[in-house]
């Protein structure tokens, strides 16, 4: 286990009581005398409660945590007050409003109708208004869409996440495996209107720990970043499996790069596998 | 306020620190680390408990700082430990004698009448967050199981490392938490 890790472990032990007397007593003087640490615990806090509030604590720690934080008000106050934000965070989508449509058609309307110059100029700024906002708001839903699709490319990637078996709307490619170090020739992709998935997989063959995918358009721009891929067993077979939305890709030629990272956070210079894209009636 | 006090207290910032400035800082560091610490303990009134830790040194500052080597953070520390020794004994002797029934741990959610005070205070505190810090503390609770991987796309999309995020998001949940129990007119 790395440093970062126990030490974050010993706090959550702390806050749920589980420390002895000299634990408890050294991590408090640490607490009192450097204000870093003191961050760090009060960050795990947060992360406790946030997943007391969640319901992913274990039965064990549940209920640890339920007995230190009913004892006293200060505490129950945290609970409440992780409740209200995280029930408001979900409510609330940090999108501003829309203003109410009457009084926008009401201003319009009076705007339209006047001869004042003061008013047209006004009339005039409005509609430069109504033209960025325009643009804000198309803006808002190309990145929103962008959100959806990047979702759905982290839940098909998250580890445990079902490996799609190919069919009609699951393209699978293999590519070289990862000890090639990629390049050669572009792997065709083809795609259909009943392509959903694309699937690439590749052997990793070696000791990496977890892997990086990035994938980039012909003019380089990122298309995401991927962390943390694990390796499936797939019929006794280590195999690297990468499952991408269909419509996170156009026609063009990709570059994939897979980087390793070994368990002690290095990783090697990336293998790059170039994907020709085409789309097919 | 005596002039004794005053004296002591004037020695007890020096004592902190030379330069008056860093002491009033080290000062309200040390005050805010025994109120986490006495609440994290389960102090019942954890404020009143780290004034009484803070009086406590006070009263001792004439004798100690002559020979005390060290940092005096510690000795604060040393200080509030006996102090919540002698709470819980209180605590104990008080038990034996009320009726143990009433003294079980209250229940959690035995307080949801003013639930929509909270999220009246949230609401009004949230705007008062710097839109740039309201939409960042949103979209990190949004989730209901916010997953490592949406974090860490939330910290790259800001441009910030993962654990930069949690220091960024704590430091406004600090603010806001602060607000709201200010509007509910709860202390800290």
């Amino acid at each position: 286990m790395k440093d970062i890790e126990r030490e974050r472990l010993l706090i959550r032990q702390y806050l749920l009581g589980e420390l002895d007397e000299h634990d408890q007593e050294q991590l408090e003087q640490r607490v009192i005398t450097n204000p870093d640490y003191k961050e760090e615990v009060l960050i795990t806090e947060e992360e406790l409660l946030e997943e007391f509030v969640n319901g992913t604590l274990s039965l064990r720690e549940r209920e640890s945590f339920t007995r230190m934080y009913s004892s006293s008000p200060a505490q129950r106050r945290k609970i409440k007050i992780a409740q209200a934000l995280n029930s408001y965070a979900a409510e609330h989508s940090p999108v501003v409003q829309p203003m109410a449509q009457r009084s926008w058609a009401k201003s319009l309307f009076e705007l339209f109708s006047t001869k004042n110059r003061f008013h047209q100029l006004s009339l005039a700024a409005l509609i430069l208004v109504l033209v960025a906002g325009g643009s804000i708001l198309v803006y808002w839903l190309m990145s929103h869409e962008r959100r959806a699709d990047y979702d759905a490319l982290l839940r098909l990637n998250q580890f445990g996440s079902e490996l799609l078996q190919p069919d009609g709307s699951v393209v699978s490619v293999s590519l070289p495996p990862l000890s090639f170090r990629g390049t050669g020739e572009p792997r065709n992709i083809s795609l259909t209107k009943q392509t959903r998935t694309v699937q690439l997989r590749l052997d990793p063959s070696g000791g990496a720990y977890s892997f990086r995918a990035i994938l980039k358009r012909s003019d380089g721009s990122e298309v995401f970043t991927l962390e943390d891929l694990r390796a499936r067993q797939i019929d006794q077979h280590s195999i690297l499996v990468l499952q991408i939305p269909a419509q996170m890709l156009t026609p063009q030629v990709y570059q994939l790069e897979i980087f390793e990272k070994r368990a002690d956070a290095t990783s090697e210079s990336p293998s790059t596998f170039p994907l020709n894209v085409a789309e097919t009636p | 306020m005596t002039k004794k006090w005053e004296d002591n207290f004037a020695a007890l910032l020096t004592w902190l620190d030379p330069d008056p400035e860093k002491a009033g800082r080290k000062y309200e560091e040390i005050r805010h680390s025994l109120i986490v610490i006495f609440e994290w303990r389960g102090g019942y009134d954890a404020e009143d408990l780290a004034d009484e830790t803070i009086t406590r040194v006070l009263s001792k500052v004439p004798e100690i700082v002559e020979g005390y080597v060290g940092d005096p953070a510690l000795y604060f520390y040393a200080v509030a430990k006996r102090l919540a020794f002698e709470v819980i004994r209180r605590q104990q002797a008080k038990e034996q004698i009320e009726d143990p029934e009433k003294l079980r741990a209250p229940k959690i959610d035995d307080e949801q009448n003013d639930r929509e005070a909270e999220y009246e205070c949230l609401d009004k505190c949230l705007a008062q967050l710097p839109a740039a810090d309201r939409e960042l503390i949103l979209l990190y609770y949004q989730q209901d199981e916010p997953t490592i991987s949406y974090r860490r796309e939330l910290a790259r999309r800001y441009g910030l490392a993962p654990n930069a995020l949690r220091v960024k998001v704590h430091r406004i949940r600090a603010t806001l938490q602060a607000c709201v129990n200010k509007c509910l007119g709860k202390p800290k």
